[in-house]
């Protein structure tokens, strides 16, 4: 594995990560823990999260973000009006936030067939649904917004108690991560219940706060398993497969792992919660690298606020060489995308999203 | 089965000695005995440490705070969902002495860093844990130490370390201070810096020997080239110290004392007891545990059932214990901080260098309608675990029905066991007398009476002996 960061005898060397001849690139940062959302006046972008969960990219390229919120109502606005949902492009040409204040514990975001946005509230014990394009002045909420809603808590079959992971597979049903009865749902998109698999252990198909999950080309299910440090794979009707990770520390292990993703070449991505990192498997279980986070320089949203009154901030900013060193690492990851030019696209609990591209053919120019 | 004195003992061991128990867990401790439970509180280490990781996963804005009101939800989980309730309650302790507050310090991560200090030595020696405050950043900028230099002394914190730290107006002179103001010039914290868009910059302590006076100093009858540890160390040893700390310790975990500022003029209501811890914390080496056994094991200890008025902290976290409400992930950890700050205590924001008046003065009008809500809002919620158990367990005593008086009675018991006035008493006696005899036999009765039990609890909750501990 290789990462070479930065300047070199004048030229510049792409961030990159490079292992079993594949590289990640580091492509860009975007976003940051900010209250504004929908454009400054002067027509620049904005587009903060805060405390980002989970994010879903639409066919049109399309990104919602679910952001947790601040914790508490905002003095002055009725509400945690950073609980919501922005919706962005991976250049960051931030469109708008909706559903502000339309739930209370947002966990995992998916998007159905028709374009509608599913998300799990892990604290009302229910799926809401929205309208993608329902565009919100800021700060203005609406907590009755989403246009369907299901859900009911408890731990017969077919209720939910802290929902997170949501995924639809190819027939347009949902799964989701019922993570306080450690088992794996799955529901027509209007909330009737199918199947579900898993229990409370370590065992194979057992669970202990299952979070994340994602379906492979062929609607294998892979389950963040947070609380027994590993990612499981099963086949579509809920047969165990195999283990990515363990809690043993050899450079494969896992710390509560909270989101995971497949590529086109079945190459897995688990965010590595506890440890602040990507791991990246083979498809068959081999560790091959990880992310770090490698932020080195600032998004279009935190340029506009450190250029606001006067670039007070920002000659301060330019005074402190080591601030994106220590800034530039994930803070936690949560949820993961990969779209479909292979970027990986990671939500970082510090309030934004960080972007790799994926090069199997890189030569690198300038060997270190 | 424990006898009521024995649960009572328990009950009152485990409200001064942590933020209060369910009653079940209570009956289960004073079976095991109340030393036993006294070396165990001793021995946090011996419980597993409070899963932070689940607060971090369902609260994401307490695993990377960004604001104090974060830093203070993860406190109040710790206080609510910790199996190490000695070893909180002594955190809470040492931040009232030690009283370094976020509006001068405005780095809220080194004050949880502080706060994490007190976690980590508050129960072991006092002059390691004096040694460490010193150079401790918050604690550096909370009394200036960081404008304190050799050619321009700042007295601030060499000031606040005799006289709120350690010995107490009386026991030293102003050219002590000046001298230990002395011996801490150079002492600073490192960087100095703003903080960036994604995180504020760790501080460490930073001691600069250009800035460091170095010369002769003569303090508290010693001579020497003394520098801030020597200094702390002579501090440290002085037999002032020793009562001082005593006294702050009676006044927390024993029975309310006057506020610090009268303690020069006002002798402490119990002198032979500080004596006695006194000579504990002496003979023990300056360790807090041993002090802390001798405390909890004393007459005078036992002696004193609802002698203290609770803090806010301890009202907040006991009824959540008691009735069992938020346990675990819930959207409302959020808004306790500011509960906490209507009932008069900002955590990690104590209004002086004095910490917080204590005792009566956590009491008027505003604070004890905000206490009493709190918890009567929690008791009088029969879907609530806690207060399910309370129920069932009333309801399984004298047969089928009881009097009023005895409902009341069984209602005090689970409370606390609690001890109220005769007026008090006459009170409840009437609100209850009003629907007489409460029976259990049927469905509809247990429903109607449940209802009766949580509106007496949510009675008792306003009554004036709740608010003690």
């Amino acid at each position: 594995m290789s990462r070479t960061p930065g300047y070199i005898d004048g030229y510049f060397k792409m961030i990159t990560t490079s292992a079993a001849g594949r590289t990640w690139h580091f492509s860009h940062a975007l976003g940051r823990p900010t209250g504004e959302h929908n454009g400054a006046p002067d027509g620049s972008y904005t587009g903060g999260s805060y405390y980002p969960m989970d994010i879903a990219m639409a066919p049109d390229g399309h990104i919602f973000v679910i952001s947790r919120g601040i914790g508490y109502e905002l003095e002055g606005y009725g509400g945690d009006v950073l609980l919501r949902i922005g919706k962005t492009t991976i250049d960051e040409n931030h469109i708008g936030d909706f559903a502000r204040c339309g739930f209370v514990g947002p966990a995992g975001i998916a998007i159905s067939q028709d374009g509608n946005v599913y998300v799990t509230d892990e604290f009302e014990n229910t799926v809401s649904v929205f309208a993608p394009d329902r565009i919100l002045a800021f700060p203005d909420h609406r907590p009755d917004e989403s246009i369907n809603r299901w859900g009911i808590a408890g731990s017969a079959i077919g209720q939910l108690t802290n929902p997170s992971g949501i995924v639809f597979d190819a027939d347009d049903n949902i799964l989701i991560s019922d993570s306080g009865n450690h088992r794996i749902q799955k529901f027509t998109k209007n909330g009737d219940y199918i199947s579900s698999w898993g229990k409370y252990g370590p065992g194979e198909g057992e669970f202990k706060r299952p979070w994340g999950l994602c379906l492979d080309n062929d609607q294998n299910v892979y389950v963040a398993d947070w609380g027994n440090n590993r990612v499981q794979k099963f086949t579509a009707t809920g047969d165990y497969t195999m283990t990515f990770g363990s809690s043993v520390d050899d450079g494969s292990d896992l710390d509560h792992p909270s989101a995971v993703a497949i590529d086109s070449d079945n190459d897995v991505y688990v965010s590595d919660w506890g440890n602040r990192r990507i791991q990246i498997y083979e498809p068959g279980g081999d560790v091959i690298t990880a992310l770090h986070g490698d932020v080195n320089k600032l998004s279009k949203a935190a340029e506009y606020d450190l250029g606001r009154n006067g670039g007070v901030y920002r000659q301060i900013f330019d005074g402190i060489h080591d601030a994106m060193s220590m800034g530039k690492t994930f803070e936690r990851p949560h949820g993961l995308v990969v779209d479909n030019k292979n970027r990986l696209i990671v939500a970082d609990s510090c309030g934004r999203l960080q972007i790799y591209i994926k090069d199997n053919d890189w030569v690198d120019p300038l060997p270190a | 089965m424990p006898s009521k004195d024995d649960i009572s003992l328990i009950a009152h061991l485990m409200r001064r000695a942590g933020f209060g128990q369910r009653r079940d867990e209570i009956e289960r401790l004073a079976s095991d005995g109340y030393e036993n439970t006294v070396e165990r509180l001793l021995d946090p280490e011996s419980q597993p440490d409070v899963d932070m990781y689940m607060m971090g996963r369902y609260h994401p804005w307490t695993d990377h705070p960004s604001s104090i009101d974060h830093h203070q939800s993860r406190w109040i989980y710790r206080m609510v969902m910790g199996k190490r309730p000695l070893e909180e309650k002594i955190v809470l302790f040492w931040h009232h002495v030690f009283a370094t507050g976020n509006a001068k310090v405005e780095n809220i991560d080194e004050m949880a860093t502080e706060i994490d200090l007190f976690r980590d030595h508050g129960m072991g020696n006092f002059q390691t844990l004096l040694e460490r405050l010193a150079k401790n950043p918050a604690m550096i900028r909370w009394l200036d130490n960081n404008e304190n230099h050799k050619r321009a002394n700042n007295e601030n914190w060499g000031r606040e370390l005799l006289e709120l730290f350690s010995l107490g107006v009386g026991y030293y002179t102003e050219d002590d201070v000046k001298q230990a103001a002395r011996a801490f010039t150079g002492w600073t914290y490192t960087p100095r810096k703003v903080v960036m868009p994604w995180k504020k910059y760790p501080w460490s302590f930073d001691y600069q020997p250009y800035d460091h006076d170095s010369g002769e100093k003569s303090f508290l009858g010693h001579e020497g080239r003394f520098n801030g540890d020597d200094v702390v160390e002579v501090v440290a040893r002085q037999p002032a110290t020793a009562r001082f700390i005593s006294r702050h310790l009676y006044n927390f975990f024993v029975a309310d004392e006057p506020q610090v500022p009268a303690w020069p003029f006002e002798p402490p209501q119990d002198r032979t007891a500080i004596d006695t811890l006194s000579e504990a914390f002496v003979r023990g080496g300056y360790e807090m545990k041993p002090v802390l056994r001798t405390l909890f094991n004393s007459d005078f200890f036992k002696n004193a059932l609802y002698k203290r008025v609770k803090s806010p902290a301890e009202v907040v976290a006991s009824a959540l214990i008691l009735t069992g409400d938020m346990n675990g992930p819930d959207p409302r950890w959020g808004d306790l901080p500011s509960v906490q700050s209507l009932m008069g205590q900002i955590i990690y924001d104590p209004p002086s260098v004095e910490g917080w008046h204590t005792g009566k003065e956590w009491i008027n009008s505003g604070a004890m309608m905000n206490r009493v809500n709190f918890v009567a809002d929690r008791v009088s919620d029969t879907d609530l675990p806690g207060v399910k158990a309370i129920i069932q367990k009333i309801s399984e005593m004298n047969g089928s029905s009881m009097n009023p008086e005895q409902l009341v009675q069984h209602c005090l018991d689970q409370m606390g066991p609690m001890e109220i006035s005769d007026e008090t008493r006459q009170e409840l006696l009437k609100q209850v007398e009003i629907d007489g005899i409460a029976s259990w036999s049927t469905e509809k009765e247990y429903k109607a009476s449940s209802k009766r039990v949580a509106d007496l609890l949510a009675l008792i909750a306003g009554t004036r002996e709740y608010q003690f501990a």
